[in-house]
């Protein structure tokens, strides 16, 4: 973070970039993106159906359907999408945390992709949560999200609940913080890896 | 438009008696050794470096160099910044002073650290300076020296470059 | 009777076979695996973090040194993703240099793969023969983009330069001499007696299993499945190609081993595909200087890197610096597998077990 807010110094005197950002933000105004429009997707209506209530939001990118759901119905929801015969993601590409400091109320966010081999779909499933909340784990879903959320869990910070194994994967155990936190700056701490240089 | 098509592997039938008995496929082995074995005499593959160096590709990316105008002899370098906004590993710096003919600014140091460098030439792609691009991937790549400043490169580094590596016999087999 | 206790031991993180800093806590009952513990994280270098105060041009780059292996794969991978996040289309010409790039990129990450993989079960000579052979592909890439193993071949909207002059001839010299120098490999290894007994039958994976551990990759397809991104999710111009995605039918480390061959001839004829039919026109699409998404766009981008399946995941947050990137890595996916592999076997199966499930470490930590 401090070093996003880092000034360049002098102006450059490159032409592209002042009217670059000016166009996108005139476009999002008026209307919305083309890249925002909604695809068809036989899981997310099937889903729609069956588990509309779980469904806080649902947005499309690029021909993504991104679906945030409840943190109480995540596994029943996970478990539909696996076994429904429409949705069949029977493979959790990856999962990840990220942190969103800017929504005080939920920071933290879970994304897991899911990808379907038989229907060839492809579908980014969504969860808030905060630092002290645990989310309940798909390991048991998928046992690929396993190290997937040990990883979530150690440059994150977000609690799974019912993991099997819950420590850090890639830091050593004895680290302290969170490294992919907005606040965690880039460079790290300097009591923090002090014994590891 | 054809679609991939998955096949499965056949697999090779289990061993035949004789052929667990007899050392078959050590002689086989042993004829494909002896055959490069013996091309190993006729054109060695190998490059005895140093003494002989393998010809660079024009294309290829050693360190980072500053480079004049080749016609006027003049600094290229605009102080556009644009190369030390792309670097991914921040690794060049440059201190600005306003050119003396009184048109635009000129570099008063241009470091590359050479330490932190990572040769991926999108300094040398950004560069805007005309005609051609200041900063530039030169054939470098050796870089060894007796202390950590001395990879702190400054202008006259980047202009002269470093001392010429001893000249190979340049004989290169395999290319 | 007599009674066995049982041993833990350490294996690396400084070992020869272990590609890599991978430590292995294997805890041994004579000299039978009961319980394998990947411990990982020696080479994590943050690059996701990293990658979020980047410029999105600048982190190029860095995705390089994911998989020095197949430094290809990941640029590919990472330019994809952000290519879907502005919605660009890469010009036709580009599509197809990408694909010759990567198929050439998964040759040379196999025969790495073969040289190591033999060297680790015991094959001293075809390390030297497949070390030759990638030599000729290091060539070949350091002429197209001027480096040997971190490409950064790629930039946002297609390719940053043609193919050199005398360029594509030189690929098909090699490409003509590759068929004979597979089958030079394959008389060294696929009937040779000390080859089957290490690879045979070790390390078996049913379909179902790999598939919940999230294998991908020549991994997944010795178990049978044939999963692969150019089929499923195709990408580029993957789909104007005939090749065949060779799968196996028992799930060992032998299968695993002859799908890897396979898999190089059936790039080869990629390449060549390619090649007859390289379309005309720019190599670049346009793209504004400053890349700025807009807010709350997200992509996925998923390749069929030689390992498996290598994606990105992009959120903007309307800067130009993306707001979070996340590289699934194939090796870190497949690692997570080696303990069921691994279950029931010898200390020395390990070696194989690696070597078969292809990772690497700069990819696994990151």
């Amino acid at each position: 973070m401090s070093d996003q807010d880092q000034p360049k110094p002098p102006q450059p005197p490159a032409p592209p970039p002042a009217p670059a950002p000016a166009a996108p933000a005139a476009a999002k105004e008026k209307a919305p993106d083309p890249l925002a429009a909604e695809v068809s997707s036989p899981a997310l209506e099937r889903l729609r159906a069956v588990h509309g209530a779980a469904l806080v939001e649902v947005r499309f990118w690029a021909g993504l359907p991104l679906v945030e759901v409840g943190r109480e119905q995540l596994v029943p929801v996970m478990t539909f999408l696996r076994d429904d015969p429409s949705c069949r993601f029977d493979h959790l590409s990856t999962c990840f945390a990220t942190d969103v400091p800017e929504r005080a109320e939920a920071p933290l966010e879970m994304t897991y992709c899911l990808f379907s081999w038989p229907t060839r779909q492809l579908l980014a499933v969504k969860v808030r949560t905060t630092a002290e909340t645990p989310i309940p784990t798909v390991s048991a879903i998928w046992p690929s999200a396993d190290w997937n959320e040990r990883e979530a869990f150690d440059m994150v910070g977000i609690r799974f609940q019912g993991h099997p194994n819950l420590t850090r994967i890639l830091l050593p155990d004895d680290w302290t913080g969170h490294p992919l936190r907005r606040d965690y700056p880039l460079e790290g701490k300097p009591g923090d890896h002090k014994v590891y240089r | 438009m054809s679609e991939a098509r998955a096949v499965v592997i056949p697999r090779p039938a289990p061993l035949p008696w004789w052929k667990r008995f007899f050392l078959v496929e050590m002689l086989q082995g042993m004829s494909v050794t002896m055959k490069h074995y013996l091309r190993g005499w006729r054109e060695p593959f190998t490059v005895q470096y140093p003494e002989e160096r393998l010809p660079l590709d024009p294309r290829f990316r050693g360190y980072p160099r500053l480079r004049m105008h080749p016609e006027t002899g003049d600094e290229l370098c605009n102080v556009c910044r644009q190369c030390e906004k792309i670097c991914p590993t921040l690794c060049i710096a440059i201190e600005e002073e306003p050119h003396p003919s009184g048109k635009g600014r000129r570099p008063r140091q241009f470091t590359v650290d050479y330490e932190r460098c990572c040769q991926c030439g999108l300094c040398a792609e950004a560069c805007g300076s005309d005609p051609i691009s200041a900063i530039y991937m030169s054939h470098d790549y050796e870089l060894a020296d007796y202390g950590r400043d001395r990879f702190r490169a400054q202008k006259d580094r980047l202009y002269l470059g470093f001392p010429a590596p001893p000249a190979g016999k340049g004989k290169a087999p395999g290319k | 009777m007599y009674q066995t206790s049982e041993l833990e031991i350490n294996m690396g993180p400084q070992h020869p076979a272990t590609h890599g800093v991978l430590r292995l806590v294997l805890r041994l009952d004579g000299e039978t695996i009961v319980e394998v513990k990947p411990v990982i994280g020696y080479l994590h270098r943050g690059v996701e973090k990293l990658s979020e105060n980047r410029g999105y041009r600048s982190v190029t780059p860095l995705t390089d040194r994911l998989d020095y292996c197949a430094a290809f794969a990941e640029n590919h991978s990472y330019v994809g993703a952000v290519e879907k996040l502005l919605g660009v289309e890469v010009p036709p010409r580009a599509q197809a240099m990408r694909v010759v790039l990567a198929e050439l990129q998964r040759i040379a990450s196999h025969l790495i793969w073969l040289a190591t993989h033999g060297l680790d079960i015991g094959a001293m000579t075809i390390f030297l023969y497949a070390f030759r052979e990638r030599e000729k592909c290091l060539d070949l890439f350091e002429g197209y983009c001027g480096a040997r193993l971190t490409y950064n071949a790629l930039r946002i909207g297609g390719v940053p330069q043609e193919f050199p002059d005398g360029w594509t001839e030189a690929l098909r010299r090699f490409l003509d001499e590759l068929p004979t120098r597979i089958a030079q490999y394959e008389t060294l290894l696929t009937g040779n007696r000390i080859w089957r007994l290490r690879t045979e039958g070790v390390g078996v994976i049913d379909a179902r299993t790999a598939l919940g551990l999230g294998l991908t990759g020549p991994t997944l397809r010795g178990s049978g499945v044939d999963y692969d991104v150019r089929k499923y999710a195709p990408y580029e111009n993957y789909r104007d190609y005939a090749f065949d995605i060779p799968v196996g039918s028992k799930g060992d480390t032998y299968d695993r081993y002859l799908i890897r061959m396979e898999e190089m001839r059936q790039s080869r004829r990629i390449i060549l595909q390619a090649l007859e039919a390289l379309p005309d026109g720019p190599i670049l699409a346009k793209v504004a200087g400053r890349i700025r998404p807009p807010k709350g766009a997200e992509a996925y981008f998923m390749t069929e890197s030689p390992r498996g399946e290598m994606s990105v995941y992009l959120v903007s947050d309307g800067t130009d610096k993306p707001y979070r990137v996340r590289f699934r890595s194939p090796c870190f996916n497949n690692l997570q597998g080696l303990p069921t592999l691994s279950k029931g076997h010898m200390v020395a199966d390990v070696v194989a077990l690696i070597g078969s499930i292809d990772i690497v470490l700069g990819c696994v930590d990151r």
